[in-house]
């Protein structure tokens, strides 16, 4: 109306004088559909939260940042599209993905065009120690993997173990299990059993489960998504399974235990974040969360607001002909949700890692 | 300021009119429209947002519909019984992905997939599902829909249906893409636009948001907005976000239908009326841009030719009869036209009586004879001079103007206290009163000038300074005069011996001034008696004589004179006074003067002489008598006395008269001797003539006797001549000396002819006379009596002047004096007059010789006879 008013009486030419300054625009990729689609949703918050956030506190440097959400549907060849796709909408960074799978064809794009690519959650050691356009909020997959296998060798009683691995994100599982088994037979255990499968709709989990039942372990590690490590570990319970059961990190979402119902309860994961943290920085930040997407944070959501946090502020650290990598790498650290962010020279932080089990469909940290 | 001509402004008017109607009108009707349309589309789509969620859930009824037989099922029959009945349901996943028959605890015990992929349904039977959100949202109600979720079972996202009948729930799966099918079926072709969200914030379905189905949206204004609406819809107005939002939830599932529409510009109703208005303005101002440079042409053109008569007239061109008589087709326009010719009428005819009445202004200020009128500039810079400014000042207007007063001879001073008077006129604009200077002539003299000046526009807009000038030197001088004679006439009438009143007869003949000797006279102080009338301060003896005093003058009497009349003085004495009085109008007032003379004094006096003349009448009558007697005895001897001085006059007569024909007789003589000797002589030469005849006449004996004749006749005629010439002189004399007429005659004629007759006297004496006379002395007077005096002098010198010497000269000389009268002086130079004698000898008869003693006294009064006392007798 009153702007209607404005073109009839002034004529268009004078609204050009007043546009805003051009915003930021930042692209975010992850699965949002598909079996990982709790990963990459609660990472999506994550990142929309913050992003949020610092636009509520006016923008960066006075320009609001502008989201672009892509989907990868875990499918490397869209994954790629999106991330030119995003390349193309000049975004100054993309956040994500979430998977390690989704890794490589993001960054291929991303370096093609010039953008740095933070990712929450990819964990693969084969990105480890390169100086390249891909960082991480997170430490490799070694890291979590030998916290495990030390935890479980040494204070759970593990000697023997069966491994199943999703083969469709063997960027991840496959260097998860080679760090797990690197510290946990280094400790004197065995791995019984390396079994690996495709995620699907045919995924024949109780198939899969007795092959691992066959050799007798002390316990079952999961090195799968929390739809799969809910379907494994429900189907260990109809099998009536004694063994202990493990997962990842992977599946440390807050969907497993909707996924898995009490067939979840007792299952050890690694953690990169503590729920339960009383500082009042996080609990600021999981209360913001849980009203505005009426849910927990889950470590993606954690990880993802830290990349975007940390891009952010190294955005409004960034001088003039300094590229956002070298701003993240040297003008850290950057204050995340729990911890502060410290990128070493190859752009990989160090996190705390810590050991959690279920119990009545909470994540509880035992070390 | 920026000018136009007419047609421009005119055009501009109409385009302006047409554009700025159309503009107020349209937005008026947008201003009208727009609250309106605004609160039928808030409405429109609340309402469009409830219709579609009912429709959603209709639905979604259905599909509830399928499931709900199987959960009842579920109470008899055993799950496993069901799976075909599962399978039936999902069939190839047209509605289903999955259906699942749930204990209790959440254990699922019975599933079905769509049997595309023919592998077994059994893969989930034991599954955990008690952990979802929608099994535990089971609990409370029996049926429920999810918002978007992971299946465990499909691995998908998909969207859960439960249904809890007693212990048994029955889940189906539903594809999302289901829904937004659904979904858009229910929209159609609707023009609202659609978004369906979960209470999450995840994206459901939409049509045509453009929204990124990715991310989570609760965050956007339009979300939030939806979500916190109750009821009815509301209009978002927030920057680049104009839209009218309604929102709806179906019962049985957290989701929210948030239908909007474009607000402001975008939305088509206000779009289309501000279209129009646009249109209608733009069109209205092209129609306009088209009609009206011809409509204001054809408007302006008639005006045109009035503006370029009036131009005409502005330049004086007063006489363009072909523009007056063009006609245009607007009334107003011949209108003004023939006010336009009104106007030149009236304003030649003013020009004219303008040019007249400047003429006469100015031969007014020009010839104005009392007035010395002047104009000056604010800074006294004379601008204008008129000749009676020059015949009071005595500079020119060439000398005056474009000067100021100093370069005439005033100081610095007065010429800045000038100024200052005009500043403060020009600062109040009061008129300077009329005030008295004493300026300077050009000559020196001073002059007094009775100024005023004021102020008068001038041709540029200011003002300039009119002096006006009246020299009233003259006038003072005749004040001063007049006032001195007023004083003098103060003192006059105060010194007048004789006591006067004045009174006023307009107001009651009261007293209003007296002098000094009317105060002495009566008593009365000036004070007492002014503004009094005569009776009040008791004047009068008897007060009916001032009433007969008053009315008299009040009939109109002017003058009264010498009335006598009883007055009292302050002690009431009385006095008897004459009494005079005249009315005069002084300054249109009546007054009365009254003389009042004090005759008491002189009529005692006048009555006491009245008494002593009669006394000496009486005695006066008693002389006269002895008198006359005396007197007819005195004209006794008169008498006697002229009877001897008459004779004694007749005997001189006579004496003269003998004088006289002895005189004549010896002048007669020799010609009448030479006559007679002549003649005789003539008579020999006859004779001769006759003896020579008789002896023969010769020719030169003729000769000679004719010659003979001739020379005797000429000497006898000669000489009778000469004798007649002398008898008419003495008859002349004779009649003069005997009848003493008054006639012109020569002075020096008359004295000659005296001398003649006085010529036998002179010859028997020795004595002589020579005379100094003038030529053509013609006297009006008695030439007898002067005759006689002469002779009588003459005789007198040769008897008595000489005794006894010999050879003695008288002379008579006739001079004029100075002062025009004749003087006849004759004189001797004998032995003049004893001193002793001079007094007595003009008494008649006074001799010193005997029988001689008449002589002087006759001249004396002959003389005396005919003129005043003009003898004067010297003495040697």
């Amino acid at each position: 109306m009153r702007a209607g008013f404005c073109l009839l009486l002034m004529g268009s030419l004078l609204l050009a004088a007043c546009s805003p300054p051009e915003p930021i625009r930042l692209g975010f990729i992850g699965g949002l559909t598909g079996r990982v689609a709790d990963l990459g949703e609660a990472g999506r918050n994550g990142f929309q939260l913050a992003v949020e956030q610092a636009n509520a506190a006016g923008g960066i440097g006075g320009r609001k940042i502008e989201i672009l959400v892509k989907d990868d549907t875990q499918n490397p060849a869209q994954a790629k599209r999106v991330a030119e796709e995003l390349v193309a909408a000049k975004v100054a960074a993309i956040i994500g993905p979430m998977t390690s799978a989704m890794a490589e064809p993001v960054l291929a794009a991303a370096t093609a065009g010039g953008v740095t690519v933070i990712s929450p959650t990819v964990t693969t050691a084969a990105l480890t120690g390169k100086d390249d356009l891909f960082l991480r909020v997170i430490s490799d997959t070694s890291n979590y993997a030998g916290l495990s296998a030390n935890y479980h060798f040494t204070k759970n009683g593990v000697r023997s173990i069966a491994v199943v691995f999703d083969a469709r994100n063997r960027a991840y599982t496959a260097g998860w299990l080679a760090d797990f088994r690197k510290t946990f037979t280094g400790l004197g255990g065995t791995i019984v059993a390396e079994i690996s499968f495709e995620s699907g709709e045919t995924t024949d989990y109780a198939a899969l489960l007795r092959q691992m039942l066959v050799t007798k372990p002390d316990a079952l590690l999961f090195i799968s998504s929390a739809l799969d490590t809910a379907r494994f570990a429900q189907q260990a319970a109809q099998l009536k399974a004694t063994q202990k059961i493990i997962g990842v990190e992977w599946a440390a979402t807050e969907r497993l235990m909707e996924l898995g119902g009490k067939a979840v309860d007792g299952l050890y994961l690694a953690q990169f974040f503590d729920r339960d943290d009383k500082l009042p920085d996080f609990q600021n930040f999981r209360q913001a969360y849980a009203k505005r997407f009426q849910q927990p944070p889950g470590f993606a959501s954690v990880a993802a607001y830290d990349a975007t946090q940390a891009t952010l502020q190294a955005i409004g650290k960034n001088k003039n002909g300094e590229s956002l990598k070298q701003t993240l790498l040297e003008r850290g650290p950057f204050i995340g949700a729990q911890q502060p962010i410290r990128f070493d020279r190859y752009g990989d932080a160090e996190r705390r890692a810590y050991v959690t089990t279920v119990r009545d469909g909470r994540f509880v940290v035992i070390e | 300021m920026i000018t136009w001509r007419l047609r421009t402004s005119l055009s501009l008017l109409l385009v302006a009119t047409t554009a700025v109607t159309f503009l107020l009108i349209g937005s008026l009707i947008i201003a009208v429209r727009a609250p309106q349309i605004n609160a039928e589309t808030i409405s429109a789509v609340q309402e469009s947002a409830s219709n579609k969620a009912r429709l959603l859930e209709f639905y979604m009824r259905a599909i509830e519909a399928q499931l709900k037989p199987i959960a009842v099922l579920a109470q008899h029959v055993p799950p496993k019984a069901l799976k075909g009945t599962l399978s039936a349901l999902v069939g190839v996943g047209e509605q289903f992905l999955a259906v699942h028959i749930v204990d209790a605890h959440g254990i699922v015990r019975s599933s079905a997939f769509p049997n595309k992929s023919g592998e077994n349904n059994e893969r989930t039977i034991g599954s955990d599902i008690s952990r979802t959100p929608l099994f535990l949202g089971l609990a409370e109600r029996d049926r429920l829909w999810s918002d978007k979720q992971l299946s465990v079972s499909s691995g998908e996202v998909v969207i859960g249906v439960g249904i809890r009948q007693g212990e048994w729930t029955v889940i189906g799966e539903v594809a999302p893409t289901l829904l937004r099918e659904s979904i858009a079926a229910i929209t159609g072709s609707d023009q609202d636009t659609l978004l369906v969200i979960d209470q999450r914030g995840e994206w459901i379905a939409d049509n045509r948001t453009g929204i990124a189905p990715q991310e989570n949206l609760g965050a956007r204004p339009l979300v939030k907005v939806a979500l916190a609406m109750q009821n009815g819809g509301q209009m978002i107005d927030d920057g680049d976000l104009s839209l009218f939002v309604g929102s709806a939830q179906p019962p049985n599932i957290n989701w929210t239908f948030i239908v909007t529409r474009p607000a402001g510009l975008n939305n088509p109703d206000i779009r289309r009326t501000v279209m129009l208005v646009g249109g209608g303005f733009f069109s209205a101002l092209l129609i306009g841009l088209l009609i009206a440079p011809w409509w204001a042409r054809s408007i302006s053109r008639p005006m045109q030719r009035l503006i370029s008569r009036t131009h005409l007239l502005a330049a004086g061109c007063y006489d363009d009869e072909e523009a007056a008589r063009k006609r245009s087709d607007i009334i107003e326009i011949n209108e003004l036209d023939d006010d336009l010719q009104i106007m030149v009428d009236a304003i030649r005819e003013r020009e004219r009586s303008l040019a007249r009445s400047e003429e006469r202004l100015r031969a007014t200020i020009e010839n104005s004879p009392m007035m010395a009128i002047q104009w000056y500039d604010r800074d006294g810079v004379c601008r204008y001079w008129n000749p009676t400014s020059t015949n009071c000042y005595g500079y020119t207007s060439e000398e005056t103007v474009g000067l100021t007063i100093v370069e005439r001879g005033q100081t610095r001073e007065n010429h800045e206290a000038f100024v200052n008077i005009i500043r403060q006129i020009e600062r109040t604009g009061k008129p300077f009163p009329l005030t008295e200077f004493t300026s300077r002539h050009k000559d020196g003299h001073s002059i007094v000038v009775l100024c005023s000046i004021f102020a008068i526009p001038d041709a540029q807009g200011g003002q300039q300074f009119v002096c006006l000038d009246i020299d009233i030197s003259e006038r003072k001088r005749a004040e001063r005069s007049l006032i001195a004679s007023q004083q003098e006439l103060e003192s006059i009438f105060n010194a007048s011996p004789v006591a006067m009143s004045v009174s006023d007869i307009t107001r009651g003949t009261r007293i209003i001034n007296v002098n000094e000797a009317w105060v002495r006279q009566f008593g009365h102080s000036r004070e007492a008696a002014f503004g009094k009338t005569g009776a009040e301060i008791g004047l009068y003896v008897n007060p009916s004589d001032r009433q007969a005093f008053v009315d008299r003058f009040q009939q109109g009497a002017g003058i009264y004179d010498d009335m006598e009349l009883w007055l009292k003085r302050a002690d009431g004495s009385p006095l008897l006074c004459r009494v005079s009085s005249r009315v005069i109008a002084v300054s249109g007032q009546q007054l009365m003067l009254m003389v009042s003379d004090d005759i008491t004094e002189e009529r005692r006096m006048q009555n006491e002489l009245e008494n002593v003349n009669a006394e000496l009448e009486a005695r006066v009558s008693q002389r006269t008598a002895a008198l006359s007697a005396a007197n007819n005895e005195l004209a006794d001897a008169v008498q006697h006395l002229k009877q001897t001085q008459g004779e004694l006059v007749r005997s001189e007569k006579l004496a003269a008269l003998g004088r006289l024909v002895a005189g004549i007789a010896h002048e007669l003589n020799t010609p009448i001797g030479n006559g007679l000797m002549a003649v005789s002589t003539l008579e020999a030469h006859q004779q001769d003539f006759k003896q020579l005849m008789a002896a023969g006449l010769k020719r030169s004996t003729l000769e000679g006797f004719v010659e003979n004749v001739g020379l005797s006749t000429e000497i006898a005629m000669r000489n009778l001549n000469r004798a007649a010439e002398l008898v008419t002189s003495f008859k002349q004399v004779a009649a003069d000396q005997t009848s003493s007429q008054r006639r012109n005659f020569n002075l020096k004629q008359v004295i000659e002819e005296i001398l003649i007759t006085m010529r036998p006297t002179l010859s028997r004496s020795t004595h002589r006379v020579e005379t100094f006379l003038i030529d053509n002395l013609v006297l009006d007077s008695y030439p007898g009596p002067l005759g006689q005096v002469i002779g009588n002098l003459i005789d007198n010198a040769i008897r008595h002047g000489f005794e006894a010497r010999e050879g003695g000269l008288i002379t008579i000389e006739v001079g004029r004096s100075e002062d025009g009268e004749v003087v006849l002086k004759v004189a001797d130079d004998g032995i003049g007059i004893p001193a002793d004698h001079l007094p007595r000898i003009f008494d008649p008869f006074f001799t010193t010789k005997l029988g001689q003693g008449l002589r002087l006294g006759t001249e004396h009064r002959a003389q005396h006879r005919y003129r005043p006392p003009w003898w004067q007798y010297c003495s040697g």
